[in-house]
């Protein structure tokens, strides 16, 4: 616990230290009185757009609700996903979902003893950026994460219960650079740094284990564990009281993290049309596109060790670490069978291609600072299923350049 | 490693003597700008009125305005003002406002500013389109101007061939 808090607050540092400005002392100023300039020679001065702005300040609130399930494109309900097998259904012989099938009508592969129903994810991101020239910006993002995850289950004391994990996430460090600019369009590109601050460790009460806290779902875990690198271009246009963008980015993960598994990559597009025709609201549109992979690895604590439910506890070797159930598979490996107690627990359902319709507006409180909200509605959803899927996602935004 | 990171020196300014603040260059633009306009004399209401360039709601420029304040423009000593609401406008030459502003200001005092003949001056689109007279703007690192020109004769304001000449384009709306 030492060593993982030691490890995160070095990171923290090494974030600081990485996107603090370095303070241009030996820039030199030209002469401060221009008006003994005449028109043409002021307009030919290269002008440092920055001048009295070099910081950007922004909080942004994002909340985001998971309620029912999808796999591929079908929509699930509680029904199809939670497992009703009989206890004696547990008792002997492999887990294998196909000869469950046999033993239990409605037994699917896609029904599990325990599952989600409701998760809520809500997430404070602070940003503050400095604009080390007109073209160089350098950023530093905190996240703080809270969510919160109903559940039910077939395990006695376990119908329904509730598990939360709040913490400090994945501090982002990162660059973006003004590529390319003609007289209306322009094109920023983007190098960000995602440091594994947030924790993979969070513990709460599961059916795994009735006495103890044990390891929560992926799902609930702060961070990602690796670090993340995440490029990103930006292209936008300015015509007249019309602005369109898009920006395509990805999250690739390097390596695995401390428990054995990796996150999917992320890739994904966002479109955008912003009118400034009112006065005092720019309203726009948007359609986001975002491919995910499934995860890579498993978090071997998650799994269920081989035991008879309601009678015995977890089956164990002789030097006292768990027994999992295993089978043979088609090139002659062993693997383990049904060892996953929850959709949320199985690396393999994660990921998948969403499609959502944003709306929302930005607010000119006053010079340099703005509100933005943002609502997003999904609208197709094609998940490595039975996985819950989004039904809303609000974001609130506030941006300061000073 | 770390302090070698937060010290690690800076060069994107270094050296960089063409580089001008933005707003002292904007503020030497308004300058000459309004030297190269010409006010009928009903413009300034007495003999001894000083010449009044003016902000209204937010001041982006900072101190930058000081550097004019005292010069003489058009023979009368120059006067920097700055209005924090549209409730607080009084006359001036020289206007500098949001887009925003300037239609309160063309609501609440359409009187006071065709007849006081402001010039009105922006830097945020759609300004010229919505009947301010000078839209300040960017070509590449470069200050640039729009001018509309049926909006500054609709104010009485004679504007010299030379400024239209920078111009980065010239533009007429029919009413304001």
């Amino acid at each position: 616990m030492i060593t993982s808090l030691c490890r995160r607050a070095w990171l923290f540092a090494l974030a600081i230290a990485l996107a603090w400005p370095a303070t241009p002392a030996n820039a030199q100023k030209p002469p401060t009185d221009l008006t003994e300039l005449n028109i043409e020679e002021i307009l030919s001065l290269r002008i440092n757009r920055q001048g009295l702005k070099r910081w950007s300040a922004g909080y942004r609130f994002v909340y985001a609700k998971f309620d029912g399930y999808r796999d591929g494109t079908d929509n699930l309900n509680l029904p199809d996903v939670l497992g009703r097998p009989s206890a004696a259904a547990y008792q002997d012989g492999p887990f294998d979902p196909d000869l469950k099938a046999e033993i239990i009508p409605g037994y699917t592969a896609n029904t599990y003893p325990v599952t989600p129903t409701v998760i809520t994810q809500q997430a404070h991101l602070f940003d503050i950026s400095y604009h080390l020239n007109k073209k160089l910006t350098l950023g530093l993002l905190l996240p703080f994460i809270s969510q919160s995850s109903n559940h039910e289950s077939i395990v006695p004391n376990f119908a329904e219960f509730n598990i939360t994990s709040s913490g400090l996430g994945d501090i982002s460090v990162s660059a973006s650079y003004l590529a390319w600019q003609r007289d209306k369009g322009h094109l920023v590109a983007n190098l960000g740094l995602k440091l594994p601050t947030g924790s993979i460790d969070e513990l709460g009460p599961t059916p795994r284990d009735p006495n103890n806290d044990t390891l929560l779902p992926y799902t609930m875990q702060i961070g990602s564990g690796t670090f993340d690198f995440e490029p990103s271009l930006a292209y936008g246009n300015n015509s007249g009281q019309w602005h369109y963008g898009a920006r395509t980015y990805a999250t690739l993960r390097l390596g695995s993290n401390a428990h054995d598994y990796t996150l999917g990559n992320r890739f994904g597009l966002n479109t955008s049309l912003r009118t400034d025709r009112f006065s005092w609201v720019n309203p726009f549109v948007g359609l986001g596109f975002q491919s995910s992979g499934e995860i890579r690895g498993v978090d071997n604590d998650l799994k269920v060790p081989l035991r008879k439910i309601g009678s015995e506890g977890p089956v164990s070797d002789e030097n006292g670490n768990p027994v999992f159930e295993t089978t043979t598979d088609a090139a002659g490996h062993t693997v383990p069978v049904m060892v996953f107690p929850a959709p949320v627990t199985n690396p393999a359902l994660f990921g998948g291609q969403e499609l959502a319709l944003s709306l929302g507006g930005k607010i000119a409180l006053r010079e340099g600072m703005a509100l933005q909200i943002r609502y997003d509605i999904p609208i197709y959803q094609d998940l490595n299923g039975p996985q819950p899927k989004e039904v809303a996602h609000f974001d609130l935004g506030w941006t300061w350049t000073f | 490693m770390i302090a070698l990171l937060l010290f690690y020196p800076y060069s994107g300014a270094a050296g960089r003597l063409d580089e001008a603040d933005e707003y002292q260059a904007k503020t030497a633009l308004l300058y000459n700008f309004a030297k190269l306009v010409t006010w009928p004399e009903d413009a300034f209401g007495a003999a001894d009125a000083p010449f009044v360039f003016a902000i209204l709601g937010s001041n982006p420029f900072g101190r930058s305005m000081q550097l004019i304040e005292g010069k003489r423009m058009h023979g009368r000593p120059i006067e920097v003002r700055h209005y924090p609401t549209v409730a607080d406008f009084k006359s001036c030459q020289v206007l500098f406002c949001s887009p925003k502003d300037l239609q309160k200001l063309k609501d609440q005092h359409p009187e006071q500013l065709r007849q006081g003949h402001v010039l009105t001056v922006g830097q945020k689109d759609p300004f010229a389109h919505n009947g301010g007279i000078l839209y300040l703007t960017f070509a590449e690192d470069h200050l640039a101007f729009v001018i509309n020109l049926g909006a500054a004769r609709r104010t009485g304001l004679d504007i010299s061939a030379s400024l239209l000449s920078l111009a980065l384009d010239v533009i007429e709306t029919d009413e304001d």
